[in-house]
């Protein structure tokens, strides 16, 4: 009589496959930060003369009803220039950024800028790049 | 007696590992890195002392208005300008190479110039080298 050979089935593992995609998903969730200024309205400006810069570590937006904000939070002029001048030390290598609605008129977007030149940071006016 | 055949109710997750791990590859292939495009607004320094042993150089000086941009290197030679002309005329400067005093572009903005247009102008001077410096009322 003939013995057959048992086959060895070759059987790879993969049901914790699935757990660790989603640790990986709760991971990428957690470690993930929203954006403050999603829900601002604003119209950026264009302009060929920009390029690409480093994320800020302050972001002042004026949007289209002219309201100032300043991380998340609606601000005042002052309100903004006091928090460039204590966050002045941090804020020698990294630029404050200022976005603006294109339609503002002057009264509503030279008080933030002469508030936060008055202060001494430096400032990188963000805008869309004009193809 | 003839038992009754148990039904078992299980669910083929055998998938969901699969669908999770495309969602993932997903979201890696899609995602950007948010990069702001902006030009870095250079301001003239409160501390750079001001060098009064020469004559005042003609300081290029930026009228802007909603309609039209007035430009002028000195009393008399106002002259109207597109902005393209504008641009060109920075340039031919070579603003960069000089020292920062030399690099001064006064600009004066009326009150009804929407801000489109005022960042059009500001970032065309930094970009041509040169130092804004704002003219209030």
């Amino acid at each position: 009589m003939i013995r057959r050979k048992k086959r060895m089935s070759l059987i790879v593992p993969t049901s914790s496959m699935g757990d660790i995609a989603f640790l990986l998903i709760i991971f990428f969730m957690l470690a993930s930060t929203f954006m403050k200024s999603g829900n601002v309205q604003v119209e950026n400006p264009t302009s060929d003369s920009i390029e690409a810069q480093e994320s800020p570590m302050v972001e002042v937006i004026v949007d289209a009803d002219g309201a100032i904000w300043m991380g998340g939070v609606v601000s005042s002029v002052a309100e903004v220039g006091m928090a460039c001048r204590m966050q002045a030390e941090q804020l020698r290598e990294s630029p404050v950024h200022l976005k603006v609605d294109r339609n503002l008129k002057r009264k509503d977007y030279m008080p933030v800028i002469e508030a936060i030149s008055e202060a001494g940071v430096k400032m990188i006016l963000t805008g869309d790049k004009e193809n | 007696m003839k038992k009754k055949e148990r039904r078992e109710a299980t669910m083929d997750v055998s998938s969901f590992s699969d669908i999770a791990n495309l969602l993932i590859i997903f979201f890696i292939l899609t995602t950007s890195l948010a990069h702001p495009f902006g030009k870095l607004l250079q301001m003239p320094s409160a501390a750079t002392p001001e060098d009064n042993s020469q004559k005042a150089p003609k300081i290029p000086t930026i009228n802007l208005m909603a309609d039209r941009i007035v430009y002028t290197e000195g009393e008399g030679a106002e002259r109207e300008i597109t902005p393209n002309e504008l641009h060109a005329e920075l340039l031919g400067k070579n603003l960069h190479s000089k020292p920062q005093n030399d690099r001064l572009v006064m600009l004066e903005v009326a009150e009804e110039v929407a801000y489109q247009r005022y960042y059009e102008v500001v970032t065309m001077v930094s970009e041509a080298g040169g130092v804004v410096a704002m003219i209030g009322d």
